[in-house]
């Protein structure tokens, strides 16, 4: 089979598809040998299967899908292989229903005929002193396990004190500020009353007035200052550095069971 | 290959090798590229290119060629963003996909 030959039969293979998709696929294949080269003429058609069915079947098949929206029939994903072509429901395995009730009630049978037997009365009896025994043991591994969640809670104590502590801190320096702006305008409204009878005294009022404003002008730039600027990243190291702690954990946890 | 190539992941292929070449690049060419990743028979190329022009992924355009005419290929402003969609959960899912097969999982 030669070039001709090849694309002869493509075009008669794909008769029954719209003539300027077949026009296209005849092009494409045409442009193909061109490129190719006519040394590797024989080389292509073997690559394109030898013979033009192959070609045509997998043109026919995506307008197929394409009609019917369906890309490919199945694929992987995470939930699984889904194809595409079957139902959803109808792939996943479905829980038996009523087996699981079925079993508790067996069950509850079970231990209702199993008491009433007396010698089994005594079974239970040493059962139960083992139990107890096994119980110290439970509550020595609840002791242990008390230890690691008081560890675990004095940590987040810690942290969010801390937190809390800096929170503290910015309010009260917010409280100081406010009041001694407030204050200090009041002291200066007041000098400045003072200076109409005793401009001496009504000056002195004015200045201190104005220095406590000075002041807790100062206070209140500080607090904006770290109410904005350190809390944030204080919250964030903290943050950081809980996480980091608990990967710490969990990869000693992980060295420890091996 | 022992891991089949779906058709999401053909479509990322072929979009990746054509966006490489502004200008664009001709069926043949991208029939190259394409080989160097994966073992595509040459049939299946053409019903890709076909879609992803329907799907106003590639436009098409035909240019002169010592004296005869080429089809090119070039990726659209979609075709660029699927693109750049294949790109980033081609990373996660690659990633995930080689952390449990070599056993270098770590949390």
């Amino acid at each position: 089979m030669n070039r001709q030959e090849f694309l002869r039969q493509l075009a008669q293979l794909l008769e029954d598809i719209p003539e300027a998709e077949r026009r296209e696929a005849l092009e494409y294949y045409n442009n193909y040998f061109d490129d190719a080269g006519p040394e590797n003429e024989a080389q292509v058609i073997q690559e394109l299967g030898g013979d033009p069915k192959k070609a045509a079947a997998s043109l026919k098949a995506e307008f197929q899908s394409a009609k019917t929206s369906q890309k490919n029939y199945g694929e992987y994903s995470e939930q699984g292989f889904r194809d595409t072509r079957i139902p959803h429901n109808m792939q996943t395995p479905r829980p038996m229903p009523g087996r699981d009730n079925d079993h508790t009630e067996k069950q509850d049978k079970g231990h209702r005929e199993f008491f009433k037997d007396s010698k089994t009365k005594k079974i239970v009896i040493i059962i139960l002193a083992l139990a107890a025994a096994c119980s110290i043991g439970v509550e020595l591994l609840g002791g242990i396990f008390g230890l690691v969640f008081g560890l675990l809670g004095g940590i987040f104590g810690l942290v969010f004190g801390l937190l809390a502590a800096v929170f503290g801190l910015a309010a009260g320096l917010a409280g100081i500020a406010i009041a001694a702006i407030a204050g200090g305008a009041a002291m200066t409204a007041a000098g400045l009353v003072e200076c109409i009878t005793n401009p001496a005294l009504g000056l002195l009022i004015t200045g201190l007035g104005l220095i406590i404003l000075a002041v807790g002008i100062l206070l209140l730039i500080s607090f904006l200052w770290v109410a904005i600027k350190i809390l944030p990243r204080l919250a964030r190291w903290c943050w950081k550095h809980l996480l980091r702690f608990f990967d710490w954990c969990q990869e000693k946890w992980k060295t420890l069971k091996k | 290959m022992v891991f089949n190539t779906g058709a999401a992941l053909l479509d990322a292929i072929v979009l990746a090798v054509v966006s490489r070449t502004k200008e664009g690049t001709y069926g043949y060419k991208i029939t190259q590229d394409v080989r160097q990743a994966i073992n595509i028979s040459e049939s299946t190329l053409y019903p890709v290119l076909r879609r992803l022009q329907k799907d106003d992924c590639l436009e098409a355009y035909d240019m002169e060629f010592r004296g005869r005419n080429r089809r090119y290929y070039k990726i659209t402003e979609k075709g660029a963003a699927q693109l750049n969609l294949y790109q980033s959960e081609w990373k996660k899912y690659s990633s995930r996909i080689t952390s449990v097969l070599t056993g270098s999982y770590h949390v």
